[in-house]
């Protein structure tokens, strides 16, 4: 907790957002040591490196998502796709390495992340519909769900919030509590070492650490990229034109 | 009767009833499973686009018992929590 007194007016700042800048430092550094090669023509047209190749397939990767679940028209949304994608593997997992605490164990964190995707969809389907495309759209199927149409807005930002901070803190909690029991259990001849602390907690880790959080970041980007792909939607016979190409 | 002891005994009963809400959720995972083995029975080259449909099928159906957990893991360790100091 980082506390300082600017002008008057006392500031803390919480452990989530500074090992949230330790986890941006760490990525940020990572893009310009890639931005370093590619300037300076380490990476060549035929690839030859397997630095190249790995982030050359990460790139394709995402990129092939995008393509896949939001339409070609909407390609160019593809850096954010991805550096969510980095962002919330690298958060995640970040229990498995040295940090104070997990970012996304605060519901701060995963509430800003969710509203940064409805900030998303919002301004993309404004982009495409335009604001009279985006009012009639709330009046669309029968004007009496108006109501609902406005709510159907929201609920992804609370699920989706939800969803990354109860799996990731209930993984938390899981591995602390059988880290804490496993300390009781002791051998005989050695009273104060928890030997058992060091075999049977890794199936365990494997799951909560590692599987729940590459499958909780594949699950919001997915409902980022199809939330966007439904808001950016046309309606008229030229979308079906370029849906049939 | 003990006014913290009935507050903590309480908490401890609707954080148990709580944890309930994963049956639902717990049959509606298995039978999409189920659907999905049947479907790789069916078409086993396609064995691994099935898979990864499940997991993302019910990784979002799962938000729903995590509901119930928070609320559960909420009344345990902050509401019973205040009380114990």
């Amino acid at each position: 907790m980082i506390e300082f007194s600017v002008f008057g007016t006392h500031i803390e700042i919480s452990e989530s957002i500074t090992s949230m800048w330790l986890i941006m430092g760490v990525l940020i550094a990572f893009s310009l040591v890639v931005y370093y090669h590619v300037r300076s023509g380490k990476f060549k047209v035929v690839p030859e490196s397997k630095f190249q190749i790995m982030v050359e397939a990460f790139v394709e990767f995402i990129y092939k998502q995008v393509r896949e679940n939001m339409g070609h028209r909407n390609e160019y949304l593809a850096p954010y796709i991805g550096s969510l994608g980095m962002l919330l593997i690298a958060c995640n997992m970040s229990g498995l390495f040295v940090i104070p605490k997990i970012p996304t164990s605060d519901y701060s964190v995963t509430l800003g992340l969710a509203i940064t995707t409805f900030l998303f969809v919002q301004i993309n389907q404004l982009r495409v519909h335009k604001v009279k495309g985006y009012v009639m759209e709330l009046f669309h199927p029968v004007p009496a769900l108006f109501p609902l149409q406005i709510l159907d807005k929201f609920t992804p930002v609370l699920s989706m919030s939800l969803r990354l901070f109860c799996n990731i803190v209930s993984g938390y909690i899981v591995m602390e509590l059988i880290y804490d029991s496993l300390k009781k259990a002791v051998l005989p001849f050695l009273p104060t070492v928890p030997v058992f602390q060091l075999f049977f907690p890794i199936p365990l880790s494997f799951y909560f650490d590692i599987f729940d959080s590459v499958i909780q970041t594949v699950v919001f980007c997915m409902l980022t990229m199809v939330l966007t792909a439904i808001a950016t939607e046309k309606h008229d016979e030229a979308h079906i034109v370029e849906a049939a190409r | 009767m003990n006014p913290q002891a009935f507050f903590l005994g309480m908490c401890a009963l609707a954080s148990a009833i709580a944890i309930l809400v994963a049956v639902g959720p717990g049959i509606g995972e298995g039978m999409v499973a189920a659907k999905a083995v049947e479907a790789v029975g069916r078409n086993p080259e396609a064995r691994s686009e099935i898979v990864s449909t499940m997991i993302v099928g019910q990784a979002i159906t799962e938000t729903n018992s995590l509901y119930g957990l928070l609320i559960s893991l909420l009344l345990i360790f902050v509401m019973a929590g205040k009380v114990v100091g």
